[in-house]
């Protein structure tokens, strides 16, 4: 936050001396050269702050274009991001294991039937698996800032704005409906490049009013489960849009 | 009965004590479990509902949507038991600070050095109590079901599945935490199962020593900052002279506001505003704009689907975190009465 304004409520401290070294740490890291230790002394010393995003971005960018040409590294991010979520792509596992015993390897459904010791009774907090979870889930975060930075710049240029909304059906027509109800297959909506209305199904439709009517919903929305973690929802989503009030 | 009978008895009675015992302990774990079995979707839902208004954290929060970009954000939570105060900064997308006292918002922009302070009825003590009385038929149209317990940002979690009972919505996988029940992370789910939108806790420092009194310093306008205010004016719908011909089976209208956006082309809409206790539509009608309304049809954004519909001289925009056929349900009940 650029004014003194917004100190933190909960101090967190700045080390700004860690710096320097950091860019140099962070390049092992992604060229794989940083031993465990180094790695755990480097994201404890950092915040996900936007200067190591911007690091982060850089020699990820650098690395993928050296090995395999600059057209994949984004598709790679992306990738990369996904696995954040990966457990709950197991949801066929959660509905059907809940009952069966947990396999013993470690990465097992993603739910423990009840009853079942907890992880943290079967790992010692500085076994690998605890360090590399850790680590992994750290590293997501920086990796997901830093992936939002980036593409909330490419959205911040002039004349971006609004949404940009896949049309799954035009009014009328029947297509799209078995889609529609089964919730919107991923890849509906699209970043903030182009501005297309056409009628046929997957046309992208602009309209820069609907970025306002969506923040309006989410603010203005009343859900039993979201009164609490509905702000938050609110508050973090906005972001998307690129243009402020 | 001599000495040897008494002590015989006494062990006789001391062995059913023992057994008896043994017997009620074991069965303890199996008859709370068939308690926490026997908790409606309601009860869930208050119960989540307390662990906010109980506990102060600090945590990192992540929602996924679709195939946007990952948003993030840092959040501080404090609560003394009547006043809940917030403060959420985004760490992706355009920075942003926002501030939440109970039901008043303030959003400090400072690549902008704006700040818009508004008051939202869906938050704040009342929001709560106004659900509890919308949506009294929660129990009727989901069910709750226990899939085991997890961790998530390193507090162990109980994993329940909300499963709608219709295809008027989506279902739910939510983990709350054990000891307070706090919601983590849910995931809003198609009816193959599949999570269309995500959100929830990387990390999450639970009963953290969040300052209130620091918080609410801070949501004073710096100097030479732009304020805006933005409180939507209530509205009545019938007084705008719309209606519903039949409800949306399970939906409840809670709310309805006027809004004004003045950026852009200028433009005044009705939201109106229903739930069924954990989903909600908002329904926006607005005078018919050649230049804007130009494509009515269907979008999707993770598991949020918004339909456009001209309405002779209105235009609507129906949004929820429905599936389709929903918003075509309200769309299709939607009348103009004068």
């Amino acid at each position: 936050m650029t004014s003194p304004h917004f100190q933190d409520a909960s101090e967190p401290h700045d080390d700004k001396d860690a710096r320097l070294p950091m860019d140099e740490a962070l390049s092992a890291l992604l060229d794989g050269e940083l031993d465990e230790g180094a790695c755990c002394q480097l994201l404890d010393a950092h915040e996900p702050e936007a200067r190591l995003q911007a690091s982060w971005l850089t020699y990820r960018a650098i690395g993928e274009a050296v090995r395999s040409g600059p057209a994949d590294w984004r598709a790679s991010h992306a990738d990369f991001l996904a696995g954040m979520w990966e457990r709950g792509d197991q949801s066929e596992t959660l509905q059907t294991d809940a009952q069966a015993p947990s396999p013993i390897a470690p990465t097992g459904p993603a739910v423990r039937p009840l009853g079942e010791p907890s992880g943290s009774s079967r790992h010692a907090a500085n076994e690998a698996w605890f360090q590399w979870r850790w680590v992994a889930g750290v590293m997501v975060i920086i990796a997901s800032g830093g992936m939002g930075w980036v593409l909330g710049s490419a959205g911040a240029l002039p004349g971006s704005g609004g949404a940009l909304l896949a049309l799954l059906s035009p009014a009328g027509a029947s297509g799209g409906t078995s889609a529609a109800s089964r919730g919107a297959a991923p890849g509906t909506l699209l970043g903030s490049a182009g501005a297309v209305a056409a009628s046929a199904p997957g046309a992208l439709i602009r309209d820069p009013r609907l970025d306002d009517l969506l923040a309006a919903h989410r603010q203005g929305g009343m859900t039993g489960l979201a009164t609490p973690s509905g702000f938050m929802r609110a508050a973090t989503f906005e972001s998307v849009r690129s243009t402020g009030p | 009965m001599n000495a040897a009978g008494l002590r015989a008895h006494r062990n006789w009675r001391a062995c059913l004590g023992a057994l008896a015992l043994s017997v009620w302990a074991w069965t303890l774990p199996a008859l709370a479990q068939i308690d926490a079995s026997k908790e409606t979707v309601l009860q869930w839902l208050s119960r989540s509902q307390d662990a906010l208004r109980a506990r102060s954290f600090v945590g990192t929060y992540v929602v996924s949507a679709g195939t946007t970009p990952l948003s993030s954000s840092r959040v501080w939570h404090v609560c003394d038991g009547t006043r809940q105060v917030e403060r959420v900064d985004t760490l992706s997308g355009v920075p942003r600070t926002t501030f939440r006292r109970n039901d008043e918002v303030m959003i400090f922009w400072p690549e902008q050095r704006r700040v818009v302070q508004e008051r939202r009825d869906s938050l704040g003590a009342g929001a709560a109590q106004l659900l509890k009385l919308a949506t009294p038929a929660v129990n009727d149209l989901y069910t709750l079901r226990r899939l085991g317990m997890d961790r998530v940002a390193g507090l162990e979690t109980d994993v329940v599945h909300l499963g709608p009972k219709d295809a008027l919505r989506f279902g739910y996988r939510v983990w709350s935490e054990r000891r307070t029940g706090l919601v983590m992370r849910v995931e809003i789910l198609g009816s193959d199962g599949a999570a269309l939108e995500q959100a929830g806790f990387m990390d999450m420092q639970l009963d953290a020593p969040v300052r209130q009194d620091k918080l609410l310093r801070m949501m004073v306008v710096p100097e030479g900052w732009q304020l805006d205010r933005s409180t939507p004016q209530r509205a009545d719908p019938a007084s705008e002279g719309w209606s519903m011909r039949a409800g949306v089976p399970g939906f409840t209208p809670v709310n309805c506001y006027k809004r004004v956006w003045a950026s852009g082309p200028e433009t005044t809409a009705l939201q109106w505003v229903f739930t069924d206790g954990l989903a909600s539509v908002s329904l926006f009608i607005e005078p018919f704009d050649r230049a804007r309304h130009q494509q009515e049809g269907l979008m999707a954004q993770g598991a949020t689907h918004t339909l456009t519909r001209r309405m002779t001289q209105w235009w609507l925009t129906a949004v929820g975190e429905v599936p389709a056929e929903t918003l075509r349900s309200f769309a299709n009940n939607l009348e103009r009465r004068r």
